[in-house]
């Protein structure tokens, strides 16, 4: 068994609000072993990006539970010792780089800072030098150029660049959390930034967690897959299993929405006590609606839905 | 059939840098123009120009008739009613503090229609249309998430029943899930009221089911412009084809096609000649010859030094 460097368990995290907290992630677990990739899917709201900010320890989400880094829980350390980790031992790519970026700054400027946090007695030129080195690593063309430039003098793709960018030069991580990190790029420099980032998973053994609601990626860059719905895991797997035959309806349904032109999902606001997927649920029957299904373990896998709870090979749910 | 839009040698530089270069072409009622390019292709500021939000340098903009070039400033307004925009991103393009009925309503009020008893009523009935329940009506927009604002956008869009809507990669921040049901809303809405889009985005799969017509930009240049069908089935220019293999599909085999990408080469400074040339697998002496917009075959344009 491989060492976990992510291990999150009974992750609950809540936004309060004045009609009392909703909950966005609810008793969620997974973990992320060295090298490895496993990408969230699910839709807007689903909670995929709290689980993010969550490990980062960023976000207003009151969050409960264990988040464990490298063994270590993160969720008790004070906010000057994750300052530590941040940037060392996870880095984070966010979907939107305008806001990542500092906009009163040169990318060079943000970018030393970061290789400094790594490296304090580093010399103005080899700090340049790595600067240089890490933009055009991730395909930029005119670095120089980028080095000097400040966040609002590039096109939307190259400040998505500068940004993994970035998260690459602190140094040593032990994960990368990349959130929808090639939703706002094109079709032809998404596929170079994804190899890129598969690169560092096969060559440097990074662990990453991808969050993408893209399924096209999620296949071309994860090892697993964990889908969300509602803040509720609903099914964990390996991606090949799970692009040859997805077990829950609910990733059946977002599969056939993303291989099929003008299909989509019934929209529903209902909401039933048991599970959250039911009114949207073309195979649900009586009792999805009523109480909520466990996990159930279907070899390797993992799938919170009530038909697969039957006696269909899983015997120790037979009794 | 009547062209409801029709674009003529349309140019525009932001200082030196030349956006659009050249671009011509025509839309028919009811018909969708999908214009493809990455960022920085200029897809945006063909959209924005269209509309005059961006004044063009030189060329004619012919909207049922009207040069739109040539309009005054309140001629403009007036048609503002006629053609509408879906922004790309609906967290700056709706105030979060507004009520959604201000916020679908505010073309009416532009345009001076309809009391504010008979503008509740067209807002209720275009809420129904997009799919959000009429009770959004009175709440804020920024109680909704992202997909539901661009909803409120669209609702926005088309309540001054318009002849030709600008999609500027409208649902690119939606869901798989709820995307298509937008692009079903807005195909639907076509068919009934003969609606004309220019239908902007770099997904090529929403491009394929929205657009008659599909113009291929790069670097301000329509490069290759056919029916949808034949763009897809016969791509002609290297950049359609780039394009055409850069989509990820959900299938097993995805990781090995991220491996056997030429993965982009991204654009250095234009020089004369091909703009395309240094990314050209075909490339010969194409940085020396810029390629003109030809007709290969009925109705398919390709810019390309090998046709």
């Amino acid at each position: 068994m491989a060492e976990h460097v992510l291990d999150v368990r009974n992750l609950r995290a809540e936004y309060p609000s004045a009609d009392g907290a909703i909950t966005a992630v609810d008793d969620l677990s997974f973990s992320i072993s060295k090298g490895e990739c496993l990408a969230l899917v699910g839709e807007t709201g689903s909670g995929k990006s709290t689980v993010a900010l969550s490990i980062l320890r960023l976000g207003k989400a009151l969050v409960s539970g264990e988040i464990l880094l490298d063994g270590e829980n993160i969720l008790s350390l004070s906010e000057c010792e994750m300052q530590r980790i941040r940037g060392r031992k996870i880095s984070a790519i966010f979907q939107d780089s305008m806001s990542g970026l500092n906009p009163v700054i040169t990318i060079g400027h943000q970018m030393a800072a970061v290789i400094r946090l790594g490296n304090k007695e580093a010399r103005r030129q080899e700090v340049k030098e790595k600067c240089l080195s890490f933009l055009s690593s991730v395909g930029l063309d005119d670095v120089n150029r980028v080095y000097s430039s400040y966040p609002h003098e590039l096109s939307g793709g190259m400040r998505q660049r500068v940004m993994i960018a970035m998260a690459l030069s602190a140094g040593s991580q032990s994960l990368l959390v990349a959130d929808e990190p090639t939703t706002a790029l094109d079709a032809t420099v998404q596929k170079g930034v994804l190899a890129l980032l598969r690169d560092l998973i096969d060559e440097k053994g990074m662990s990453m967690l991808l969050i993408s609601h893209d399924l096209g990626t999620v296949a071309a860059v994860a090892d697993r897959v964990l889908v969300l719905y509602g803040g509720v895991a609903m099914e964990e797997g390996d991606i090949s299993l799970f692009l040859a035959s997805s077990l829950h309806p609910y990733s059946k349904a977002l599969l056939k929405a993303a291989r099929e032109d003008l299909f989509s999902l019934p929209v529903s606001e209902e909401t039933v006590p048991g599970c959250r997927f039911a009114p949207r649920c073309d195979e649900a029957e009586e009792r999805c609606f009523l109480s909520c299904p466990p996990i159930y373990n279907v070899g390797e896998r993992k799938v919170r839905c009530w038909k697969y709870g039957a006696c269909d090979g899983c015997s120790s749910f037979c009794q | 059939m009547d062209a409801v839009l029709s674009v003529s040698n349309l140019t525009k530089s932001f200082g030196d840098h030349l956006v659009l270069d050249d671009i011509s072409f025509t839309l028919k009622k009811g018909e969708t123009l999908g214009i493809a390019g990455e960022s920085g292709s200029g897809k945006t500021t063909l959209g924005r120009t269209l509309l005059r939000l961006i004044e063009p340098d030189s060329g004619s903009i012919i909207f049922s008739g009207i040069d739109i070039c040539k309009c005054t400033a309140s001629e403009i307004r007036k048609l503002r009613k006629r053609m509408q925009i879906i922004f790309q991103n609906p967290y700056s393009s709706i105030d979060p503090y507004e009520r959604v009925f201000d916020v679908i309503r505010a073309p009416l009020v532009n345009a001076s229609a309809g009391r504010r008893a008979e503008q509740r009523k067209m807002v209720r009935e275009t809420l129904g249309l997009v799919g959000l329940p009429v009770s959004a009506m009175d709440k804020r927009a920024g109680e909704f998430s992202g997909g539901e604002r661009q909803r409120i956008a669209i609702a926005r869009a088309i309540i001054t029943s318009p002849d030709l809507i600008i999609a500027d990669e409208c649902v690119s921040s939606l869901d798989v899930s709820v995307r298509a049901g937008i692009l079903r809303l807005l195909l639907s809405l076509q068919k009934e009221l003969g609606l004309s889009y220019i239908f902007i985005s770099h997904d090529l799969s929403s491009l394929k089911c929205m657009s008659h017509w599909i113009a291929v930009m790069y670097h301000g240049r329509f490069v290759e412009i056919a029916p949808s069908a034949v763009l897809f089935s016969e791509p002609l220019h290297p950049y359609t084809r780039e394009l055409l293999a850069s989509v990820l599909l959900p299938e097993t085999g995805a990781r090995e096609a991220l491996r056997d990408s030429g993965s982009a080469e991204f654009p250095s400074s234009p020089f004369s000649g091909c703009l395309y040339a240094h990314r050209c697998p075909m490339r010969d002496k194409c940085s020396m010859r810029c390629p003109q917009l030809k007709e290969v075959s009925p109705g398919h344009s390709v810019a390309c030094n090998f046709f």
